[in-house]
């Protein structure tokens, strides 16, 4: 992943949002872990700006996954489909 | 800047928080450049120095609040931005090169159109381009930043 203001380069699609709010973590306070600002966060979480590798990894890190799991060029299949399928 | 992550809540917010709002850095991003209009017409208009004065001093103040509106990013070395902010700002910068040139090209050309008219319009010009050149990259960047978000969940 190279940096990005949206419209700049590939669409990253992303579940950040989502995982966050699931481990009760603010904008803030995962700003804050990665060493970015908050604003930050949220343009990645609206798909407005595309992180580096680097601080995609620091977020990966931050919530405990791989960061293929918070990321994606392909738009992730609905939580249901994947709850189903794991079984 | 990359420390500066304090949002105060929505019901108590400062001027300060509400100037980053993106509807208020897009109507001082529209000042800025209708303040240089409006000095360049009034220069044209009266054939006096001193009616530039009040334009210079809000001019100023225009971008004083503009680059505040987006948190200084323009004027940042890269050690105090983070990456996001470094890559709007280049792309202010980039963006604003091709826009500059066009308006000192344009600029140019008027100042040797009117090489005969009154000197104060000339000034005026080369104030205003210069005005409108030097603030692109903020002007952009006010312009084109997203909305910002708070920090709730």
């Amino acid at each position: 992943m190279s940096s990005s203001r949206k419209g700049d380069g590939p669409r990253i699609h992303t579940r950040l949002p989502m995982l966050r709010v699931e481990r009760d973590i603010s904008r803030k306070q995962l700003a804050e872990q990665v060493g970015v600002h908050l604003q930050t966060i949220g343009y990645i979480e609206r798909g407005e700006y595309t992180p580096s590798l680097e601080l995609g990894l620091k977020i990966a890190h931050v919530l405990g996954l791989p960061v293929e799991a918070i990321f994606s060029l392909e738009p992730f299949a609905p939580l249901d489909a994947d709850a189903l399928t794991s079984r | 800047m990359r420390s500066d992550t304090s949002m105060a809540p929505a019901s108590g917010r400062t001027w300060r928080d509400r100037i980053h709002t993106q509807r208020n850095r897009r109507i001082l991003a529209a000042l800025y450049v209708a303040n240089l209009v409006a000095m360049l017409l009034a220069t044209w208009l009266v054939d006096s120095y001193w009616v530039a004065l009040p334009f210079g001093a809000l001019w100023v103040a225009l971008m004083v609040l503009t680059t505040l509106s987006i948190r200084g990013i323009t004027n940042e070395g890269s050690v105090a931005l983070d990456e996001q902010q470094i890559a709007f700002r280049n792309a202010g910068y980039k963006d604003a090169y091709w826009i500059g040139v066009g308006v000192a090209f344009v600029g140019g050309v008027l100042m040797s159109a009117l090489s005969d008219s009154d000197t104060v319009f000339e000034v005026g010009l080369f104030i205003g381009a210069w005005g409108i050149v030097t603030g692109l990259p903020t002007l952009i960047v006010a312009w084109t930043l997203p909305p910002e978000v708070d920090d709730e969940q």
